[in-house]
């Protein structure tokens, strides 16, 4: 799937992101997210799990990842805000990325927030995502930071984040999970 | 306050809220671009119907996906009916390899103070 594709997030070019070459392209979408977009990139991602017979519990992490980070997009680049989202699979597991630009105050609290989680082991987190979900605080539009725990726990900490400036105080973000398919 | 009886649609849940029987059912998947919206009817039906209700409220809860802006809903949701003076119980369905949903369950009979079951059913 294709959608519009500006200079800064051309669907071919995904520098950082560490998906391999050799897998196969199951979804990929550019340019401004909606509730339709979304909607559509989660009805084709659960057909592409079922044609690639991959294992329920599995099946669900993948379309359950890409509605959180399709949510995550949503929220955060909403409007006239352009965003990335594909999905590779390989023989060993499927990877799920998502790009959107930020301001440098988001992208710093971002890449703070990120490194606490990645040091947390899989029993910290779920720890934590219960004071969170326990905490009165919301944010704007309702999570309170539960989605980044959630993709963290369900990735089983194989989640990845790239920075990249793109000028005038902007930065574009990358968020790659990958989750393993059991053989 | 009048029953809900609202069908599902691929982003949000089948809401049942009965007062006979005393019934709260949430079924389907449940990712609204806006999940506070989407739940406030249901908030205010707990709140009116739960103060002073005597009779127990059977709580249902089967979900094949929501997001985490609706987990933190239900949270609210649940907060609700046990800041209440009703008697209430929680059955969370999971289907029997749904890991997540398993732990998912877990997680909210941990924080709130209800009776919780946890409920496996065979794997579609």
């Amino acid at each position: 799937m294709y959608g519009t594709s500006p200079a800064s997030l051309e669907i071919t070019a995904w520098p950082l992101d560490p998906i391999p070459a050799n897998g196969t392209l199951e979804c990929q979408f550019a340019g401004r997210v909606s509730e339709a977009v979304s909607d559509v990139l989660v009805r084709n991602l659960e057909d592409r799990v079922v044609a690639a017979r991959l294992d329920s519990l599995t099946a669900k992490r993948v379309v359950r990842i890409a509605i959180e980070m399709l949510q995550n997009l949503h929220h955060h680049a909403p409007g006239q805000g352009i965003c990335g989202f594909r999905v590779v699979s390989t023989a060993t597991g499927w990877w799920l990325a998502s790009r959107n630009e930020v301001e440098e105050p988001v992208k710093t609290e971002l890449v703070q927030r990120f490194a606490e989680l990645k040091g947390m082991d899989l029993e910290e987190l779920r720890s934590h995502q219960r004071e969170v979900l326990n905490a009165p605080e919301r944010s704007a539009h309702g999570g309170g930071g539960v989605g980044l725990i959630e993709i963290m726990r369900r990735t089983e900490r194989n989640l990845a984040l790239s920075t990249v400036p793109s000028g005038d105080n902007h930065w574009i973000v990358e968020l790659t999970a990958h989750i393993a398919v059991s053989s | 306050m009048n029953d809900i009886r609202t069908e599902g649609t691929s982003k949000t849940p089948t809401v049942t809220a009965t007062r006979e029987p005393f019934c709260l059912e949430l079924s389907g998947r449940s990712i609204p671009e806006n999940s506070i919206a989407f739940y406030q009817p249901v908030m205010d039906w707990v709140e009116f119907q739960c103060d002073g209700a005597s009779e127990m409220l059977e709580i249902n809860i089967r979900l094949e996906y929501f997001n985490t802006s609706s987990s933190k809903c239900l949270m609210d949701l649940l907060k609700r009916v046990e800041a209440s003076s009703c008697p209430a119980r929680v059955n969370w369905y999971y289907e029997d390899d749904d890991e997540d949903m398993l732990e998912a369950g877990e997680d909210y009979d941990a924080i709130i103070d209800l009776p919780f079951r946890l409920i496996a059913s065979a794997a579609s």
